[in-house]
């Protein structure tokens, strides 16, 4: 967990942005701040004004009402200089068909200024497309054009990474390469602004997130934190679950105990894990596995519908 | 701007839609040429024009029938054919990367839209420019490949004959004009392409906006003598006043410099549409 | 004594006028009178033949020549730069031309051959011999004939009566208009009288120059190019011919005078 930047550092600033389109509402009243070093997760059901609010930040959109700062600066006033700091993967990757791969990064890298061929290599094997650099786009698999999109984002070694839904489409392994490469991104202290669907995905590489619906902000802070405000649902796995389960379900700590067909889930509160823990064990069970379970999903439920 | 404009030119040169109007033009005139050339022989009324009426009384000699004719000829295409030619491109130029999707990939780039379309407006003429040139170069050349030179034969308020140095420059002037005239084309119909994110609806509504107009230009009704003044092609065909006998260019410079006015009326248009669009593709 | 002189001069002066009426019945329409005429009485005039005959004594002399002709057109409504073309000519009608660019050379001002003569003679009167420019001439009318009998054509023709050359030719045609060369001839390496110098009068008929193109290529402008046409001057105006660089006699090949198929 990185502990929360000074002022100074504010790498995203949005106060109370307003997006209508017509009669359309798609960004209500968000306010929120993602400070240097963050892998800030932006989560939101469809239509909740993600793709709204981060077009906005990258001037694909021009807001209804509200400001936006990057790096401290107006974005309308310092688009130039802030969005050369930037490397941005909006929805999915379109890349210009008839040229390959590599042709494309020199096409984006000269928008840069004078990209060389020796950093665009070094992001092809970033994202492990060196081999397949001189072949066309249109014929890269949706992994690979997914990968490209990243490799994109790298080019000018930005101190801000916006990416919108950037395993869509990817096989698990391709989705465990896209997670690895943002951990490893963020551990060169690069800002991360992350929106995506797959709440498990945001549980295990941000460490600030913030919820919207209706264009509206329900909550932001920090993953961790806002996971211990809810309940949470651990997986109990024990020799016994059948002997387990009742007696489980006496502890005055543990709100509800469920049993599957190999294992229990316990409702309880994070801190109450070491008890469970001790009881267990206590009771002479063999103890397998506590895994807390996504409960990043029932808290996003618990939001979003409740 | 430099490298804006390098990489607007790799992006247009690259598409095989570019070069459908050389191939048009390559295929088409040759074939036009061949045809009058081998199809049945030249006339007499051909190869000296008007002065074939005087045969019987005057000899007759050199040959009115040359590359400049043949060319004056070509150019008929101006009206019609070849705007449809600009339009293919000039259209493509924003709605075509917005249904590709590329335009949002670019425009998170750091570039501003005006730069970002001053080099795609750039481009788009130096299309028309080639396009144009390559038509010139092809019908003068294959023209005296085919036909040899020779004076041109003009004919308005009398019959004129000019040598051959003058005819070249005054083809050549009126190909200048003709460039200006099809630049209004490419900027109407990269207007269009502003608009709209699919680069069909800008080809046939730019195509649509100049056949309309053409024909208020052309068709002699009251109705039409209020409107002529303001649409563009009323000043479209200025480069045939190369053509006549005694040029006015007083009227040259005129219609030159309305067209120019509906050029940079266009592309404003354009890039103010395009700097307050939202890119939602 | 006197009153008998003066009585034969009154006859002689009254025989003259009567022969000017008997054989000047038109009067020249053409109103520019270039060179004015002198007619003396002739009682005895030669044949058209022996005209030809006399011509053609001198013309055989010339076997072949050839001559750059510059041309300068003043007619109202063409505006034609100076044009400059070569002319062959091989015995007895051959002819060719050859020009760089574009010109356009009367056919009178260089066909007018014995030869020529001869092929338009399907009627001819010698009608007199007149003064023409200090030279004593013979005027010739030839009306040759049409193969469209709605078209007459008329040609009068003042030939020298000691060079045997043509010095002047008037055609008219109903269809056409009329036509007038005056001719200047110049010795040639000290024998041969070649033309030097022609000046061609004309007045183009207006059927024909309705037929000229009235405006350019597809120009909505075009309306105020169309009264001109209706110009009662249109297609009047003349030409001036120079001959020069004449070489004579130097055996031109036959093959030059060969029509090139189209």
């Amino acid at each position: 967990m990185r502990a929360m930047a000074s002022e100074s550092e504010r790498v995203i600033e949005i106060s109370h942005l307003r997006k209508q389109f017509k009669k359309l509402v798609a960004v209500a009243d968000l306010s929120l701040t993602v400070h240097r070093g963050d892998v800030f997760g932006f989560l939101g059901p469809n239509g909740a004004g993600k793709s709204t609010t981060i077009r906005i930040l990258l001037d694909l959109i021009r807001p209804s009402r509200g400001e936006v700062k990057l790096f401290g600066l107006p974005l309308r006033s310092n688009r130039v200089s802030i969005l050369s700091r930037v490397g941005a993967l909006v929805e999915k990757p379109d890349f210009y068909g008839y040229l390959s791969a590599r042709q494309n990064l020199q096409l984006f890298g000269k928008m840069l200024g004078n990209t060389t061929n020796k950093q665009i290599d070094a992001v092809l094997e970033t994202v492990r497309l060196r081999d397949r650099a001189d072949d066309h786009f249109k014929s890269f698999s949706h992994g690979m054009k997914q990968r490209l999109g990243i490799a994109q984002t790298l080019l000018g070694n930005p101190e801000l990474i916006i990416l919108d839904e950037p395993t869509a489409g990817l096989d698990p392994e391709g989705m465990k390469e896209v997670r690895d490469l943002i951990i490893e991104l963020a551990q060169k202290n690069i800002t991360i602004f992350l929106s995506s669907h797959l709440l498990h995905e945001i549980e295990q590489v941000c460490n600030r997130m913030a919820i919207i619906n209706k264009g509206t902000l329900i909550v932001e802070g920090f993953v961790q934190e806002l996971l211990r405000q809810g309940p949470m649902v651990l997986i109990v796995e024990v020799d016994q679950p059948a002997v387990a389960a009742p007696k489980i379900a006496g502890l005055n700590f543990v709100q509800r105990v469920t049993t599957d067909s190999r294992y229990l889930k316990v409702e309880l509160q994070y801190q109450d894990i070491p008890r469970l823990n001790q009881f267990l064990l206590l009771e002479n069970l063999q103890v397998f596995r506590l895994q807390p379970q996504t409960s990043l999903e029932d808290y996003y439920l618990s939001l979003v519908q409740g | 701007m430099y490298n804006l404009i390098c990489i607007e030119w790799v992006k247009t040169f690259r598409k095989l839609r570019t070069y459908l109007g050389f191939l048009a033009v390559g295929f088409f005139l040759p074939l036009v040429f061949i045809g009058i050339k081998f199809g049945g022989g030249v006339t007499a009324a051909q190869q000296f024009g008007p002065f074939a009426h005087f045969s019987e009384y005057f000899v007759v000699m050199g040959n009115l029938f040359n590359c400049f004719f043949v060319s004056q000829f070509m150019m008929m295409t101006f009206f019609v054919h070849i705007p449809f030619l600009i339009v293919l491109v000039g259209a493509d130029m924003v709605a075509g990367e917005a249904t590709s999707g590329t335009l949002r990939m670019v425009l998170t780039r750091p570039p501003s839209r005006l730069r970002m379309i001053l080099a795609k407006i750039f481009v788009s003429l130096a299309y028309t420019a080639l396009l144009i040139g390559f038509m010139a170069a092809l019908s003068l050349g294959l023209g005296y490949l085919l036909f040899g030179s020779g004076e041109m034969l003009l004919a308005n308020g009398g019959i004129y004959i000019v040598t051959a140095s003058e005819a070249l420059w005054r083809m050549l002037f009126a190909y200048f004009l003709a460039f200006l005239a099809m630049s209004v084309v490419a900027s109407l119909s990269f207007l269009f392409s502003v608009l709209v994110e699919n680069a069909i609806g800008p080809i046939i509504g730019a195509m649509v906006v100049v056949i309309v107009c053409l024909i208020i230009s052309q068709v002699p009704l009251a109705l039409f003598e209020a409107i002529r003044p303001y649409i563009f092609t009323t000043y479209s065909s200025v480069w045939l006043k190369m053509f006549e006998g005694v040029i006015n260019w007083r009227l040259v410079f005129t219609h030159s410099g309305y067209l120019l006015l509906y050029i940079i009326g266009f592309f404003m248009l354009a890039y103010l549409l395009f700097r307050r669009k939202d890119i939602l593709s | 004594m006197r009153v008998r002189g003066l009585l034969i001069a009154m006859l002689f002066l009254s025989f003259t006028l009567t022969m000017n009426l008997a054989t000047d019945g038109r009067i020249p329409a053409n109103p520019i009178a270039v060179n004015p005429v002198t007619r003396v009485s002739e009682t005895v005039l030669p044949t058209f033949a022996a005209i030809l005959d006399s011509m053609e004594a001198q013309f055989k002399r010339i076997q072949d020549y050839q001559t750059t002709i510059d041309m300068v057109l003043d007619v109202k409504g063409f505006h034609i730069p100076p044009m400059s073309a070569t002319v062959y000519f091989k015995q007895p009608d051959k002819l060719h031309f050859e020009a760089r660019g574009f010109a356009l050379l009367p056919r009178n001002a260089v066909m007018m051959t014995p030869e020529l003569l001869r092929k338009l003679a399907q009627q001819v009167e010698v009608r007199t011999k007149e003064q023409l420019d200090k030279r004593s001439t013979y005027h010739v009318v030839l009306k040759p004939e049409e193969k469209d009998k709605n078209i007459e054509v008329v040609v009068d023709v003042w030939i020298d009566a000691e060079r045997w050359v043509v010095l002047k030719v008037r055609t008219e045609s109903n269809r056409f208009g009329w036509m007038e060369v005056v001719n200047q001839y110049d010795q040639v390496d000290h024998q041969f009288w070649l033309l030097k110098q022609s000046r061609v009068q004309m007045e183009i008929q207006k059927e024909i120059m309705q037929r000229m193109p009235r405006t350019g290529i597809g120009d909505a402008d075009r309306r105020e190019h169309r009264n001109t046409l209706l110009d009662e001057f249109f297609g009047t105006g003349q030409m001036f011919i120079s001959f020069r660089n004449y070489k004579v006699n130097q055996g031109l090949a036959d093959e030059l005078f060969q029509e090139e198929k189209k």
